[in-house]
């Protein structure tokens, strides 16, 4: 009996140390396609290596993402709308994105993608709701 | 997200990183130009503007009976805020102006194009966003078009009007009222490019553009029907592009010059800082695209000037040689255009900026130069003329007798015989661009007006000019005087009705 209580508890103890990361992303201009976020772990990897990713239906009240069992530390997100729901972020040709994007923190760099220390925000074991704007 | 790739675009390579800060200077140009401005009231037509206008101009004269329309005119209007002034005569944001004539009378309008910038900036009561000439970093932004002033032409197309700059979108305006619509985005794959402000529309309606991101070495190309549908899109790669200003349009060709700018990556410098003059190092080019395949047919060399402003091309020999007309000066003129912010004035010296005659030879390679007008500036043609062989040319100059380089001189010169007519205006007065308008049916290029603004600094007063275009040195027809002054324009064009 007790054994088995505590196994159980063994296979929850992730949401006990790892929690939701709920990202909520706002200024949805239109419910074409699927609103993009991938989520970074550290500077090198920022906008090339996520360690997650989610999509959700855009919505045009408010579309929220939830990134579960993501274990404490600091990260750092990347958004966009991906309205013509062809897999990937626009860009016209000079390079810019043409499809609503936004970074964690509402970070915004100078013609170009904020860096890591902007975008950077701490997940706390008790989880973390962000919000976001999408431009 | 490549990081790289969106960097490599140009403009922003500049000061990332660095936030919160604004260069120093700002507000000791703000005060170093009113001290000059207190000595000197010429330099009125530099100064800052708040809010709207609306007024009626008193006619001295006649105005012609057939010129009925609206002159739409563009230029800056906000230099200071928060007592900080800019630094370069380019960075002020938009306004409109609207001049109406309509059975004899003058009315003028004139209003700020509400950019996201001006909004942003007039909520926070300081400038917040970095300017092509002043390096302000107070916050963050998306891309270009956040710093989009909407100040240099504005553009009567389609029954729309587009007030437009040269690093992003056109802006959109009501031409009833010159209230803002927003940005427009020609095709969903074409937001956010930058749309100069100096297209071309061919006497079919079609329009032609181009635009740059100085640094990105790459030159974007738009074909524009006249229902403003995009019927081609594309892009040239050019090393070393720098500040791209306007071009010139043959019925094959379209024709560009590159300055001999190097861009420095210097972060703490505005763009136009970071255009570091190589005249000594090489030449300007001229690259002349084919309009068929919009790749490059020809890069020349010329000696190293600078271009704003082309007055027309056209193409001869089945298309082996194209002539074109433009404005060169000898060194580095932009930074000219930053010294009147401080309320220092430009010496005059007429030879150094010239209207060129210049022949390209295709076939051989050859470039010939002939000089057309000195001291010379905002060259235009007809409409009609456009991409076609012109005759006339319109422009400004500064009387050889100047002191300090003062476009005082109104122009139409008979390309062909090397004639000009012209119109000095008195002391004190300032002409802005003047535009070639054709009588209805117009049978040749003097058949019409010769229209345009001029500033009279002794009274701080501007009035809109008409000069019958075959006799402009008999003087203007008609002056439409208002009894205040309003901020210079660079460009403009004239919707009849």
């Amino acid at each position: 009996m007790i054994r088995t209580a505590l196994l159980a508890l063994a296979f929850t103890t992730p949401l006990a140390t790892a929690a939701d990361l709920v990202v909520r992303v706002d200024n949805v201009q239109s419910t074409s396609g699927q609103i993009m976020v991938a989520l970074y772990d550290n500077a090198d990897a920022f906008l090339k290596h996520p360690v997650r990713a989610e999509k959700a239906k855009a919505d045009k009240a408010g579309t929220t993402l939830v990134f579960h069992d993501v274990a404490p530390g600091d990260y750092g997100f990347a958004v966009f709308q991906d309205i013509n729901d062809n897999g990937r972020m626009d860009r016209n040709l000079m390079g810019i994105p043409t499809e609503p994007i936004a970074f964690s923190n509402n970070a915004q760099g100078r013609m170009g993608p904020p860096d890591f220390a902007a975008v950077k925000l701490a997940v706390p074991a008790a989880g973390l709701d962000t919000a976001v704007t999408l431009r | 997200m490549q990081r790289r790739h969106f960097l490599k675009a140009g403009l922003g390579v500049a000061a990332l990183g660095i936030t919160g800060f604004a260069r120093a200077d700002a507000r000791t140009t703000y005060q170093r130009f009113h001290a000059a401005l207190a000595r000197d009231q010429e330099l009125t037509v530099y100064a800052n503007l708040e809010g709207s206008q609306q007024g009626h101009a008193h006619v001295e004269g006649r105005i012609p009976d057939e010129l009925q329309g609206t002159f739409f005119r563009n230029g800056p209007g906000r230099f200071e805020l928060g007592g900080e002034r800019y630094h370069h005569w380019f960075d002020g944001d938009g306004y409109a102006q609207a001049w109406r004539i309509e059975g004899g009378t003058v009315t003028h309008q004139g209003r700020f194009v509400e950019t996201r910038k001006f909004l942003d900036e007039s909520a926070a009561g300081q400038f917040l966003y970095p300017a092509f000439g002043t390096d302000i970093a107070r916050r963050g932004f998306r891309d270009n078009d956040s710093l989009n002033t909407a100040n240099t032409n504005l553009l009567p197309f389609n029954d729309r009007l587009y007030a437009l700059w040269e690093g992003g979108s056109a802006t959109e305006l009501d031409p009833a009222t010159l209230a803002t619509i927003g940005i427009h985005t020609w095709r969903d794959d074409l937001a956010a490019m930058p749309f100069s402000a100096h297209p071309k529309i061919e006497p079919d309606g079609t329009l032609w553009n181009f635009g740059a991101l100085p640094g990105g070495d790459r030159l974007a190309l738009y074909r524009i029907g006249a229902d403003g549908k995009v019927l081609q899109a594309g892009a040239v790669e050019v090393p070393k592009l720098a500040l791209q200003h306007d071009f010139a349009v043959s019925a094959r060709h379209l024709v560009f010059v590159v300055p001999p700018y190097d861009i420095s990556d210097d972060a703490t410098l505005s763009l136009a800082e970071r255009h570091v003059w190589a005249g000594e190092q090489r030449g300007a080019r001229i690259i002349v695209v084919a309009k068929d395949t919009l790749a490059i047919r020809r890069v020349y060399d010329l000696p190293p000037r600078m271009a704003f402003h082309f007055g027309n091309a056209w193409d001869e020999a089945g298309g082996n040689v194209t002539q074109v007309d433009l404005v060169l000066h000898d060194g580095d003129f932009l930074k000219a255009t930053s010294r009147v912010m401080e309320g220092e004035r430009e010496p005059n010296r007429p030879a150094l900026h010239a209207a060129m005659r210049i022949r390209l030879d295709h076939a051989s390679g050859k470039v010939a130069a002939t000089r057309l007008l000195d001291g010379a500036e905002f060259p235009r043609v007809m409409p009609q003329a456009v991409a076609r062989r012109h005759g006339r040319l319109a422009m400004l100059s500064s009387d050889a007798q100047n002191t300090s380089l003062t476009l005082d001189t109104v122009n139409v010169v008979d390309v062909e015989r090397g004639r000009t007519d012209s119109w000095r205006f008195a002391a004190g007065w300032r002409a802005e661009e003047h535009v070639l308008v054709p009588r209805q049916g117009a049978r040749s290029e003097t058949d019409g007006w010769l229209v345009g603004v001029a500033q009279d600094t002794n009274t701080a007063t501007s009035m809109l000019t008409v000069f019958d275009a075959a006799r402009v040195a008999e003087g203007p027809v008609a002056l439409a005087r208002l009894p205040y002054r309003t901020p210079h324009c660079f460009h403009g064009n004239f919707l009849a009705v």
